[in-house]
């Protein structure tokens, strides 16, 4: 690894404009623990604006690490205005954690000292309020958040009079990268209500008995929160099935998130939760018993409207030329929106190389997306390829009809 | 504990619930100490479990780097290796592994399932024997007993220990795999498709037990039933037995039963040839819409 960094230092030396080396040479440092040098060259990337969106992301994550505040704000800015969101919201909500100034509960020190850590995450702030509006196609899945969620903490009344009470679970479930964290901070947002998102990175401690008391932890933060919505995401890495696990270790994790979400000494009113996983087949069947997960949503691919949109939010921020986003829409069926995000990032790798080869500074166009287009598959192949295994022989209860029916629609069957 | 000690604990965790590929994203993404074997034995686990066996042996390599007494890399590595078909450098990896463990029954059981991938059918069961008398109740070495008496065509054994290993635990999709098998191989079709299904409802997530699964859907079809024979005995047998029983008409000299058996031997050769991968088309077509 030194040597490797040696090298990038060296080639930097000769040619100090060279930014595409200087990320390199600051994710190489980054990777090898020399967080402090890393931080140093994503300074340089940052003054020079010569970061990409994700690169300003995993910039804010070492400078948050380091407690430079300053650099994290400014790589958070810079990737807001390159319009990424993946782990945008999340530093944020750490970010002002440390300042002391945004969540209800603060996130506490550094992750070094674990018995200050808090694990949950509350999300208040107005300007990151998501809405359904943000969210693009999805109509069908949204429609039954509402119906489920949102309106029986909007209109309790309505629902008391026929004995339905607020709260009670709804699973999200579907391919990776296809917007179901999203529409669960939307689900906040549509109920003005804060966003607690709990992670099993937040809650999986090795130590005996810290991972229940981490989860124990961020459900109790949201509880004093509460009215607020809680959302649990990778389900099946919190609540994976106790019957498939070998070893003993993470059945407790499971029991805990059972007792948790009974309210077994706990007052769960007026707490919204959510939960979304890419593996609902993992989840244990106790967690989809009616009162917890009972209710399962499928967050399918998103469709051609939907892609068109988020195309159009993708590229709203960069400097384009006759690019036909009916055509990229409709030429990447089956396409998440982080395999999007992908395919616009790539494309503009490819306009910062034929920059730095021809000295100009030429648009992002058609001939760049459709290069890269030509070399990707959608991610969600291989998620669908499993699912319709689960669909055709582990289907009881029609419990992925939903699947069933998207693999059957026209769009699904591409997935053959 | 630091962030890197939480990142492993992250990827032990991902790949205890089987999600290597998560395993693999924490592992490339954050902050690593690569100066610790137990990082490599995570990474060539994950990329064993997505079959990157190349990756993994590299993996393997450069944990035994740091350690060349780590038991864990070192089955790892014969796993990666056996996974290229590499049997002479993951037999080294296990040997190496059983010097330093002589009496860890999972190792004896690898070793044997190796070995008898190498036709040394024999030394499996000496192997096997030693590990059942380490751990009498080791449901691994009950399993590969299974394959091993599959693999040595006592079907059997195999369905004896396939049995034992369902009565101990009856959701156990390997076990599922290797009755339907033996019953396929005995032409009892159906009842090999009831397994089959079975184990693919248990493991859905394996490919290769949905494909199998699947292939034992379109074997069951009625259309396939006057092909049962060949599942039954296999195909030499059979065109064997036809040429016998024209050999005996023929020295018969009973003609007309001659000519009877030329022509459904004639019709029995297109039918095989020509509906079973029709209907196989078909089914996919229909399940398709």
């Amino acid at each position: 690894m030194s040597d490797r960094i040696d090298a990038l230092r060296a080639a930097l030396a000769a040619d100090g404009s060279n930014s595409p080396l200087r990320l390199l040479l600051a994710e190489t440092l980054a990777a090898a623990g020399r967080r402090g040098e890393a931080l140093d060259e994503y300074a340089v990337l940052l003054r020079d604006r010569a970061l990409a969106g994700r690169d300003a992301v995993a910039g804010a994550r070492v400078a948050l690490d380091l407690g430079r505040l300053d650099l994290v704000a400014e790589l958070l800015g810079l990737a807001r205005e390159a319009g990424v969101t993946e782990g945008v919201a999340e530093i944020q909500a750490q970010l002002d954690g440390r300042l002391g100034s945004g969540g209800l509960v603060p996130l506490g020190p550094s992750d070094d000292d674990e018995e200050q850590r808090g694990p949950g995450r509350l999300e208040l702030e107005a300007h990151e309020r998501v809405t359904f509006a943000d969210v693009g196609g999805l109509a069908e899945v949204k429609k039954a958040v509402t119906r489920l969620i949102i309106l029986p903490y909007q209109r309790p009344e309505l629902y008391l009079k026929y004995g339905r009470g607020a709260g009670g679970g709804v699973l999200l479930y579907g391919p990776p990268g296809c917007g179901k964290t999203m529409l669960g901070r939307a689900t906040a947002g549509e109920c003005e209500l804060p966003f607690s998102n709990v992670r099993i990175e937040e809650i999986l401690d090795p130590w005996f008995g810290a991972s229940e008391r981490n989860l124990h932890g961020a459900f109790d933060e949201a509880r004093a929160a509460a009215p607020c919505v809680l959302f649990l995401d990778e389900l099946d890495a919190i609540g994976f099935a106790r019957r498939k696990y070998v070893g003993s270790a993470g059945r407790p994790l499971v029991d805990q998130l059972l007792q948790e979400l009974d309210g077994i000494g706990s007052d769960n009113r007026d707490l919204l939760v959510l939960g979304a996983t890419n593996a609902p087949w993992d989840v244990d069947e106790a967690l989809k018993r009616p009162g917890r997960f009972d209710r399962m949503l499928f967050v399918p691919p998103p469709d051609e409207p939907a892609r068109a949109r988020i195309l159009e939010l993708l590229l709203a921020a960069r400097p384009v030329e006759g690019v036909d986003i009916g055509k990229l829409a409709r030429e990447t069926r089956l396409f998440s929106g982080a395999d999007l995000r992908a395919l616009v990032e790539r494309a503009v790798d490819e306009v910062i190389e034929e920059a730095l080869s021809t000295g100009g500074e030429p648009p992002l166009a058609m001939r760049h997306l459709g290069k890269v287009l030509r070399g990707m598959q959608p991610s969600t192949l291989e998620w669908l390829a499993t699912a319709r295994n689960h669909v055709e022989f582990a289907n009881e209860g029609g419990r992925y009809d939903d699947v069933e029916r998207f693999l059957r629609s026209p769009e699904g069957k591409r997935a053959r | 504990m630091d962030a890197t000690d939480r990142n492993l604990a992250l990827a032990r965790h991902y790949l205890d619930i089987e999600q290597p590929r998560r395993a693999l994203e924490v592992l490339d993404g954050r902050e690593h100490d690569v100066g610790d074997p137990e990082y490599w034995r995570l990474r060539a686990t994950a990329l064993i479990a997505v079959d990157g066996y190349r990756e993994a042996i590299d993996a393997a390599a450069r944990g035994l780097d740091l350690d060349p007494s780590d038991v864990g890399l070192l089955l790892v590595s014969a796993l990666a290796h056996r996974g290229v078909g590499d049997l002479a450098a993951a037999e080294r990896a296990l040997l190496a592994a059983l010097r330093i463990d002589p009496e860890e029954p999972a190792l004896l059981s690898q070793y044997a399932l190796l070995v008898a991938h190498a036709g040394q059918l024999e030394k499996a069961h000496r192997l096997l024997d030693e590990a059942e008398r380490l751990d009498p109740l080791a449901s691994h070495v009950v399993h590969a007993r299974g394959v091993i008496a599959y693999l040595s065509g006592d079907d059997d054994a195999a369905a004896r220990h396939a049995d034992t290993v369902l009565v101990d635990d009856p959701e156990e999709p390997g076990a599922h795999l290797l009755r339907g098998s033996v019953l396929s191989e005995r032409g009892s079709a159906r009842a090999a498709r009831r397994h089959f299904e079975t184990a693919a409802r248990l493991d859905p997530g394996d490919a290769e037990i949905a494909r199998v699964a699947r292939a034992s859907r379109w074997a069951t079809h009625p259309l396939l039933w006057p092909l049962l024979p060949i599942q039954r005995f296999g195909p030499a047998k059979v065109w064997l037995a036809f040429i016998a029983l024209i050999g005996l008409t023929t020295a018969a000299g009973i003609a007309w039963l001659q000519g009877v058996v030329l022509l459904t031997y004639l019709v029995f050769v297109v039918y095989s040839w020509t509906v079973p991968p029709l209907l196989r088309r078909w089914l996919e077509w229909r399940a398709a819409r």
